[in-house]
């Protein structure tokens, strides 16, 4: 697991964007009831942020000269690393936003609007060139479409469970929020089918041995049956509009967690283990 | 201290000749190489050559770049450009790792004496004075208790190929000579049985340098991995040569070596023990089919009837030697067999060439007359492109005129073969050795280590008979261990020399300052004469330049020393190649054999009707093998083989070179799914006489029932010291056996059996 | 036009697989326990009594079209006008993006510093009109370099572009000829490379 900090940056600064997402678009369905999420949408405005900076910390760990860090940024537009290092960086400044907004009352409703608008759609270029980075021609087991998606399943999933499991928290739980988180989870899981059906195919036929890797994984089976099961259990039943209780909830979410960092590691070993490439 | 006279003298002519760098062919113009090379930008820095001199079987050119007093790089010959005809001496990897080798972290720093038993590799410092002073006493009280034949010099090939510093047969055996005689050793590890049984055939043994290959038509690569082992600077380049050239080439190894999976057209898988087997299967066929050289045979050798006999079933075993015979007792496919023995014997030029491997083993002996008989079946014996079916030690090069290191008087008291020393320091005289040991001296060797059976070894050395055991090294290897007084020996950079490289001779300087406080053998010796009254006996009053300078004066292109100083390489002409039995071949010489012929079958033998060692070369099933019931209860052999990542033992401490490759059991899926193991999985390999634990490599590259586990690592044992205990490296002698060949008294390492299973 | 761009002739045919080119790199530069500039695998398959292996020296393959160049983020690959990669270890941050995106495995990490390097086709030695040191040092004389059409055009036979059991070269268009050998183009069952046996 010596990816572990790349896998903590990814899975963080996803669960960060999709929080930021379902932030965004809570207000179209609750509309005048917004005021029903008051506390946990503030709660969670201000959680953005210290994801984005965990996150963020957590790369710095994975450089062999992490003082270096700041040299990352010689390459924009032909690196994707260093696209993403600058996206990092503009998303933690506009969550950095989100969280004084909401952090020092009172703020224009339209100031927060637009501020969570802008560190949703950061976080999802944020995630989209997170997954760039390995569409690498030269690595065919990841080249593929499917694996741009992964990091949307993390952030719909975790973003959905941790915002359900804030209103829970601040017990303020409107039926309507409750059918979006849920249809937002269960559309993470349906990406994450989406992928698989193409990509299983793609890899057995590229690399046997990354195939072997992936599927004959006991981890990878435990990652869906777990971590994707629960959460799509409590995701369906919040979509019919009923509440989750709040430990199952919590274990929804903290298997979802442990499944995306286990399925990040998958991602990772399956091919990089195979050394020498040559 | 100021500094010696020695080394002023060493570093004066270092920094006053070290100018310019010549090379020569053989006498003929020479080539000019740079002159005191810059190595890098650095103006300051300045290169040297010297000679590898270890026990690999070649000897290639070493270069060292030093700056303020210290190697900061190496490289290897490049004094002159490359060609074909005479091609740069270069190194392996093991020369290329050679700094870290002097710089190891690990080196012994300064005299120790022992504290604890011996064995624990428990030490403390002394001072030099101390240390001298001891070892003089010691041999004083086993002198006068006992006599100087009590005292057994255990040297090695730690160096060999020099003049001066050579440990091999040389410093330690001189200066037990110089005591009044001690007890040697005869044979050797490498090539004990050949040495001994070749005669009985060729008289005496006679080599063929590799370029001589360059027209062979069909090679056998019998038991021999030189692109591992080495074998001959250069030597590998030649025989690729021939390989291009369209030499078809059979590999006959019970592994898929380096050497097969690089040469071979077909390999011969066959097992460990059965050569002589196969190649009598061969003679069969030959004779057979009317392939074999009638007019060599009775041109060139006496008794080949009686051979014929025994191969067609005429003798008194009344058993034809068929390749169907032969299959159940090699494991090689007859077809297979008879194809080999057709092409060997129906293509000229052909080359049989004979390793060492196969001769370290029960009947050793019998390989090495076998070899050449079946060579002078096919008349592919002392012609060029063929090969004389066996080796003793490494292919020839050509020679140089400089002296030999004179003696310092006297002789030896006794003499047992090197294999056997474990058994003569427990039994001595009650086993009918001719002398009881009571102190041992050990130069340049790992002797604990590198010879069979390993748990008795060290229970020879912790014989209360043994009172004294003095270690000369440069790292605590696991012969250090036992050590009562362990001093520190010095690198070949770190004194002057003169080194007989495989194609050229070489004035190696004294590089660097020795490091730390060690010092040279020679300089030890000196010492410990000096305490003993005895120096100017030791040095013949001379200092080691002056003894070199009258050695490289007897040979013409040495003899100015001042430039050899400065030319350093004297190259020898390879291109022409040298043909071993040429002269009784072609040149009408008589062979070295009493009856100046090559006795395929010896009279002297007929006359001795030993059943294990007779007139012709015969197949006799090994014990400990899968002729011996012992075969149920460990059904697996074991071979010990040469890596390329040392160099014997040495180099085994060197984290480059463990890099190279993973030290593991090599085993064939077969036997390793019979016992639940997949590659990588962690094992014990056990029999009578020890235990290892290591993982298995599992490989298709090696004949089922045969396991390989190459030799030098060095032994680690759970409990230091005690015999018997679980080693944890991989150190193979744990395994093997001390029991020598019945004839030379040789080792049979390569004879063993073993079981193998998960842990 | 002759191809100029600089790069090595491997012969396989002729590699006994020693790793006296790794070494010797590795002390012309005094390069750390894993890192590895030069690397000699053993590609084996077959099944006894028929196995086979060859040897493949690889170090950096200088290709036309770098992905490390490409996917740095520090810049801190350039490609020389003769067509020689270099890694400037003073830009490196140790990311190791190119040693995910390399299909050689030519950038190597060097826990110690915490930076990549790697073959770096011993320009300064190439600059003063000498070869790399892994090709003076090969006793078998495997190694050439220079230009590619050199190459080439000293050695018309068996020469390939690739190797089946290598990565597509249509990505990178690495700068390196082989001459082959027949088991080249048999299904490989494992890559041996020191301490691995890594299945195909």
């Amino acid at each position: 697991m010596n990816e572990l900090p790349l896998i903590l940056f990814g899975v963080l600064s996803q669960a960060a964007a999709g929080l930021a997402l379902v932030l965004a678009l809570l207000p179209l369905v609750l509309r005048d009831r917004a005021a029903d999420l008051a506390g946990a949408t503030r709660l969670a405005g201000r959680l953005v942020f210290p994801f984005a900076v965990l996150a963020v910390l957590a790369s710095f760990f994975h450089l062999g000269d992490p003082l270096g860090g700041f040299r990352a940024l010689s390459h924009v537009g032909g690196s994707w690393m260093s696209n993403e290092v600058v996206l990092a960086a503009l998303f933690t400044a506009v969550a950095a936003a989100l969280f004084c907004l909401h952090q020092w009352q009172p703020a224009s409703a339209g100031a927060i609007r637009a501020a969570t608008w802008a560190t949703a759609l950061v976080g999802l270029v944020l995630v989209f060139a997170t997954g760039m980075i390995y569409q690498l021609p030269t690595r065919p087991e990841w080249y593929h479409w499917s694996n741009l998606l992964a990091g949307y399943v993390t952030a719909l999933l975790l973003g959905a469970l941790l915002m359900a499991l804030l209103a829970l928290w601040k017990a303020e739980a409107p039926a309507s929020a409750a059918r979006l988180l849920g249809a937002v989870a269960l559309a993470g899981a349906g990406l994450l089918a989406v992928s698989l059906i193409f990509y299983a195919p793609y890899l057995t036929g590229v690399s046997a041995v990354t195939a072997e890797a992936v599927f004959g994984n006991l981890l990878f089976w435990a990652r869906l049956a777990v971590g994707i099961g629960l959460p799509v259990y409590t995701a369906a039943q919040m979509a019919r509009g009923q509440q989750p209780g709040r430990a199952v909830l919590s274990l929804a979410l903290v298997v979802a967690f442990a499944g995306e960092i286990v399925a990040r590691g998958i991602f990772y070993t399956s091919v990089l283990d195979q050394v020498p490439f040559f | 201290m100021g500094v010696s006279r020695r080394t002023f003298l060493a570093w004066s002519s270092l920094l006053g000749g070290a100018a310019a760098l010549t090379s020569r062919l053989g006498g003929g113009t020479g080539l000019i190489a740079s002159t005191a090379e810059a190595a890098g930008p650095d103006s300051e820095e300045v290169a040297y050559y010297t000679a590898c001199a270890r026990n690999c079987g070649s000897k290639c050119i070493l270069k060292a770049y030093v700056k303020d007093g210290a190697i900061v790089r190496m490289g290897t010959d490049d004094a002159a450009p490359d060609n074909q005809l005479n091609p740069q001496l270069r190194s392996c990897l093991r020369g290329w790792a050679y700094r870290k080798r002097v710089y190891a972290p690990d080196r012994l720093k300064y005299p120790m004496k022992r504290v604890g038993k011996r064995g624990e590799g428990k030490f403390e410092r002394i001072s030099w004075d101390e240390a001298i002073d001891m070892y003089a006493k010691m041999i004083t009280e086993i002198k006068d208790q006992y006599g100087t034949s009590s005292i057994f010099t255990m040297d090695g090939s730690g160096t060999i190929g020099l003049t001066l510093h050579n440990t091999w047969r040389s410093l330690g055996p001189r200066f037990l000579r110089m005591l009044g005689g001690g007890t040697e050793q005869s044979l050797s590890y490498s090539s004990g049985a050949t040495s001994v049984a070749a005669p009985y055939t060729v008289g005496a043994t006679s080599n063929n340098s590799a370029p001589s290959f360059e027209t062979t038509k069909v090679m056998l690569m019998w038991g021999w991995n030189p692109a591992e082992g080495g074998t001959g600077t250069n030597t590998v380049y030649y025989l690729k040569r021939a390989k291009e050239k369209g030499c078809k080439i059979y590999v006959i190894d019970p592994r898929f070596t380096d050497t097969a999976a690089s040469f071979a057209d077909v390999w011969v898988p066959l097992k460990p023990g059965s050569d002589v087997a196969l190649m009598s299967a061969m003679a069969f066929v030959i004779i057979d089919e009317k392939l074999h050289d009638q007019a060599f045979l009775e041109k060139h050798t006496l008794g080949y009837q009686d051979w014929f006999n025994y191969i067609l079933g005429k003798g008194s075993d009344g058993q034809m030697k068929t390749p169907e015979w032969a299959e159940k007792i090699t494991g090689v496919d007859a077809n297979l067999i008879r194809q080999m023995a057709r092409e060997y014997a129906s293509v000229k030029p052909a080359a049989l060439i004979m390793g060492l491997g196969p001769q370290r083993t029960a009947y050793g002996e019998q390989v090495a007359r076998c070899g050449p008989s079946l060579a002078a079946l096919t008349g592919n014996i002392g012609i060029l492109g063929g090969y004389g079916g066996l080796m003793n030690w490494q292919l020839a090069f050509p020679g140089d005129g400089i002296g030999g290191l004179p003696s310092a008087g006297g002789k030896a008291a006794a003499s047992v073969p090197c294999n056997q020393w474990p058994d003569l320091f427990l039994k001595g005289k009650s086993g009918n050795y001719p002398t009881d040991i009571h102190m041992a001296i050990c130069t340049g060797s790992n002797h604990l280590n590198q010879g069979g059976n390993l748990n008795k070894a060290i229970t020879a050395l912790q014989a209360e008979s043994l009172k004294y055991f003095v270690v000369h090294e440069q790292f605590m290897t696991p012969t250090a261990k036992f050590a009562d007084l362990l001093l520190p020996a010095n690198s070949l950079f770190e004194r002057m020399d003169i080194g007989h490289a495989n194609g050229a001779v070489v004035f190696m300087p004294q590089i660097i300052e020795s490091l730390f406080e060690s010092k040279s053998d020679w300089e030890i010796f000196t010492l410990v004469a000096k305490k003993l009254g005895m120096e100017s006996t030791w040095t013949l009053g001379k200092t080691e330049e002056e003894i070199l300078k009258e050695l490289a004066a007897k040979w013409p292109q040495t003899a100015n020393w001042e430039q050899f100083k400065k030319e350093q390489i004297v190259r020898l002409n390879m291109s022409t190649p040298i043909v071993g039995y040429k002269d009784q071949v072609q040149g009408g010489q008589p062979w070295k054999a009493p009856s100046g012929k090559l006795e395929i079958s010896s009279p002297r033998l007929k006359d001795a009707k030993n059943p294990k060692m007779p007139a012709v070369p015969q197949y006799i099933a090994d014990w400990e093998s899968p002729n011996d019931p012992l075969i149920e209860k460990y059904p697996l052999q074991l071979i010990g083989p040469h890596h390329k990542r040392r160099v014997h033992s040495s180099f085994h401490n060197i984290p480059w070179l463990q890099e190279v490759e993973k030290h593991a059991l090599w085993m064939n899926p077969v036997d390793a799914e019979a016992r639940g193991l997949k590659h990588d999985d962690e094992i014990r390999i056990f029999n009578d006489r020890g235990e290892i634990h290591i993982t298995v490599w599992v490989t298709e590259r090696i004949r089922p029932g045969v396991v390989a586990l190459p030799q030098g690592v060095w032994h680690d044992p759970v409990e230091p010291g005690k015999a018997g205990s679980i080693d944890k490296a991989g150190a193979v002698n744990v395994l093997t056996n001390d029991r020598p060949t019945p004839f030379a008294g040789a080792t049979a390492q390569h004879t063993c059996l073993v079981e193998v299973a998960k842990r | 036009m002759s191809n100029r761009q600089l790069g090595f002739y491997v012969n396989v045919a002729r590699c006994i697989g020693c790793h006296t080119c790794e070494i010797a790199c590795k002390e012309t530069y005094d390069l750390e326990v894993g890192v590895r500039w030069r690397r000699v695998r053993a590609v084996e398959g077959g099944a006894y009594p028929k196995p086979y292996a060859y040897f493949v020296s690889m170090a950096c393959n200088h290709c036309a079209d770098p992905i490390c160049v490409k996917v740095c983020p520090a810049g801190a690959y350039s490609k020389r006008e003769d067509g020689l990669v270099i890694h400037d270890q003073s830009k490196c941050i140790g990311c190791k993006y190119c040693t995910m995106a390399c299909p050689y495995t030519a950038p190597q990490f060097d826990e110690a510093k915490g930076k990549m390097s790697k073959c770096s086709g011993c320009y300064s030695r190439v600059d003063d009109g000498k070869q790399p040191a892994c090709v003076d040092a090969c006793p078998v004389r495997a190694l050439e370099f220079g230009p590619l059409g050199d190459l080439e055009s000293a050695h018309p036979a068996d020469l390939a572009e690739t190797l089946p059991v290598l990565p597509s070269n249509k990505q990178t268009n690495p700068s390196v000829r082989f001459k082959v050998r027949p088991e080249v183009t048999l299904r490989a069952d494992r890559i041996v490379d020191g301490h691995r046996a890594r299945k195909v």
